[in-house]
């Protein structure tokens, strides 16, 4: 277990320095220099102070220097916590990240919840009632929740809120909350918008995890504990919840180290661009289209990074349930 | 065997049709049975006959043909007019300018005196069919002889076009991307798959591990960093190429894992056992013999990727990082709705919407019948 667990960690170690190396290129690929847009559109202005200010970055952060050095620069303030500076809004990156990451994982957070409570029965009921009309109903539901993407989704429900109900639901505050301080009616208000793109984003996700919950389950009910069980006499819905519902669950697990756990940062970028949202995804979108690239590269990165991690503690956990797993 | 001689000869003849037939026949009669994929296949081809081969004729405008109807409300047909009167030949109603004092704006509102009757095969902007034949015909239109008579199904947009014809149009471009990216997608996973599978060793590994790096990245972030690398100042047919390469480029690592893995079982088959030793060439065997068994899990792997590629293609578009104006997409034609304002006040922009969800659902259902079809020894 230790050996694997030394391995497992090695390995994401690499694959991050690989990850981040990469991003950095990808990121600065853009031709023509943030820094060169800025000065002369400062300089246009007239404004020397500011000229000074931004030539002051570019010496901070090597940017007349070659490729190689300027990740080295970036990438050793990055382990250090120092994501670099947005330099659209001239403040830290980190700041602007953390202003957002609260919504961004509450968000998810209830969009994971919903899409748990309704798929989880929905799923159990689909298998323990197998090709029961409800069932067929769930499958076809989940079948077309599938291929619906959520951007599209959340610009029809923006519609039928603007056209046809004349509803606000751009953003998570309404306008008198924007900047006011915490309270339980700014909460309210919070919640009043939060589970409209929870419940997008849950729309998707729902489906297959409906797919995944009954197909396992139907595994598992076929298997001879489950047979051993009944035989004893015991109730079928503690034989389904209990015992069949508990192994069937596992691969859910592998979903929450996956998805929903680099998913905080940017689960759903294009539904939280769609509606406005103060979460990270549209930071990310308008860093990557006005080549603010600390901002765009730490965002990416990061997103990579929980990704690598969530993979890891997922290997692990599976590594922990499943003996088999450790001896690849 | 003694029950054989209780089967009458019918059920036998029968039986008899049913073994002989090759696999791919048995496929596709197991395809024929699943209804709702027969039906998805049809409404695919009729997109792509009315989208990707002939826009030109089926709209009744050219994807740039600008009018004075600027953001001009959808003028639906209709057989039942004000009056109550039924007519078989369906008419459209006229547009009036009106300025809403209100909001200091200017709108249109139907005119329900006017009537312009619509007809087949008209007379109308003449175009090249195919790129080639010159022909004026369009599917149908008003009455050319009248120069007021204008039929704008889905509105128009903000330069006066006719939304319907530039939806037809985007198509075109948004198809292509599809079939495009996933013909580059199936090339690079096939091909390093197979050689991956094949000949193991120092190619197995560096494939492998590139495989593994691209799956390390999360796709829809690092495909919108990738899209918003491509230079602005590019030409537009240069920036529709760079982003199908993409699409296929940070895709193929899933597929060419999965060749890999049916090539690496299949090169201990009998029957690639049997080629070496008669003295096959490698590339004989790879693309004679391993290749062509993958062939039922590649295509099916295929159909399910092209409404993602159409849809990442939607999205970067949508966003601004993918094609511009005046490419017409349906990602671009969809920035039209990317503010509060301009869906409250022109909704029609919206009407791209179920054009791709419909696409996206048919492929869908396609390739879920496919992947049925493709086993069709299981019950």
């Amino acid at each position: 277990m230790v050996s694997f667990l030394i391995r497992r960690v090695f390995y994401a170690i690499i694959m991050l320095i690989l990850v981040s190396f990469i991003s950095f290129l990808i990121i600065n690929l853009p031709a023509g220099d943030f820094m060169d847009q800025k000065i002369a559109e400062l300089e246009a202005r007239g404004d020397k102070s500011a000229v000074a200010r931004v030539e002051d970055y570019r010496v901070r952060y090597g940017l007349d220097k070659p490729m190689l050095t300027q990740y080295w620069i970036w990438i050793s303030n990055f382990v250090r916590g120092d994501f670099g500076l947005s330099f659209q809004f001239e403040r830290p990156v980190k700041e602007l990240i953390g202003q957002r990451l609260t919504l961004s994982i509450l968000l998810s957070l209830t969009t994971l919840t919903i899409t748990w409570l309704i798929a989880i029965p929905l799923g159990v009921y689909s298998a323990v009632n197998q090709y029961s009309i409800g069932d067929q109903v769930i499958t076809t539901i989940a079948f077309i929740g599938i291929g619906l993407p959520g951007f599209l989704l959340a610009l029809l429900v923006l519609y039928v809120a603007i056209v046809i109900l004349n509803q606000d639901v751009v953003g998570l505050f309404s306008r008198e909350f924007q900047d006011a301080p915490w309270s339980l009616a700014k909460i309210w208000d919070l919640l009043k918008h939060l589970w409209v793109p929870a419940l997008i984003g849950a729309v998707t996700g729902t489906a297959g995890t409906i797919r995944i919950m009954r197909g396992n389950l139907l595994d598992t009910l076929g298997q001879p504990f489950i047979e051993a069980a009944r035989a004893r006499g015991l109730k079928s819905r503690r034989v389904i919840w209990k015992h069949a519902v508990r192994m069937a669950i596992t691969p859910l697990v592998i979903i929450l180290g996956t998805e929903a756990f680099p998913g905080i940062l940017a689960g759903n970028i294009l539904v939280e661009v769609v509606l406005g949202l103060p979460t990270i995804g549209p930071l990310y979108i308008n860093a990557l289209t006005t080549q603010d690239m600390f901002m765009a590269g730490t965002v990416l990165v990061l997103i990579v990074f929980l990704l690598l991690v969530g993979n890891l503690i997922t290997d692990l956990v599976l590594a922990w349930i499943d003996p088999r797993v450790r001896l690849e | 065997m003694t029950d054989a001689v209780a089967i009458p000869m019918e059920e036998k003849k029968k039986d008899a049709v049913k073994i002989s037939q090759s696999y791919w026949s048995l496929v596709w009669w197991k395809f024929k049975r699943n209804r709702l994929a027969v039906v998805a296949a049809f409404i695919l081809a009729g997109y792509y006959i009315t989208c990707l081969i002939f826009p030109e004729f089926f709209a009744p405008y050219s994807k740039g043909l600008e009018s004075d109807y600027i953001e001009a409300r959808p003028t639906y047909p209709h057989f039942v007019d004000a009056a109550g009167s039924f007519s078989l030949r369906p008419f459209v109603y006229g547009l009036d300018e009106e300025i809403d004092v209100a909001t200091r704006s200017r709108k249109f509102v139907v005119n329900e005196s006017v009537k312009y009757p619509l007809y087949f095969f008209v007379e109308g902007e003449p175009y090249k069919l195919l790129g080639l034949i010159p022909a004026k015909t369009h599917f149908f239109g008003t009455d050319p002889a009248n120069p007021d008579a204008k039929v704008f199904l889905l509105g128009t947009d903000r330069l006066g076009r006719d939304q319907f014809s530039r939806i037809l149009f985007g198509g075109r471009i948004s198809l292509f991307i599809g079939l495009f990216s996933v013909a580059v997608f199936l090339f690079v996973g096939v091909t390093l798959g197979a050689a991956s599978g094949y000949y193991g060793g120092a190619t197995d590994i560096v494939v492998m591990r590139i495989t593994e790096l691209l799956s390390a990245f999360p796709q829809e972030p690092l495909f919108l960093a990738l899209g918003a690398a491509v230079p602005v100042s590019w030409p537009s047919t240069r920036v529709f190429f760079m982003v199908t390469i993409l699409l296929a480029l940070i895709q193929w690592g899933g597929l060419a894992r999965q060749v890999r893995g049916l090539v690496l079982s299949g090169r201990e088959e009998q029957y690639v056992l049997a080629a070496r030793s008669f003295g096959a060439s490698d590339r004989r065997i790879i693309f004679n013999h391993l290749i062509p068994a993958t062939m039922s899990h590649v295509i099916v792997i295929a159909t399910l990727k092209i409404p993602g590629m159409i849809l990442l293609e939607t999205a970067l578009s949508f966003l601004g990082l993918g094609l511009v104006p005046p490419t017409v997409s349906w990602g671009t034609l969809l920035q039209n709705a990317n503010t509060v304002r301009s869906i409250s006040a022109a909704p029609w922009y919206l009407f791209v919407t179920p054009f791709i969800l419909f696409a996206i659902l048919a492929y869908n259902l396609l390739g879920d019948g496919l992947r049925d079809a493709m086993d069709p020894y299981s019950k």
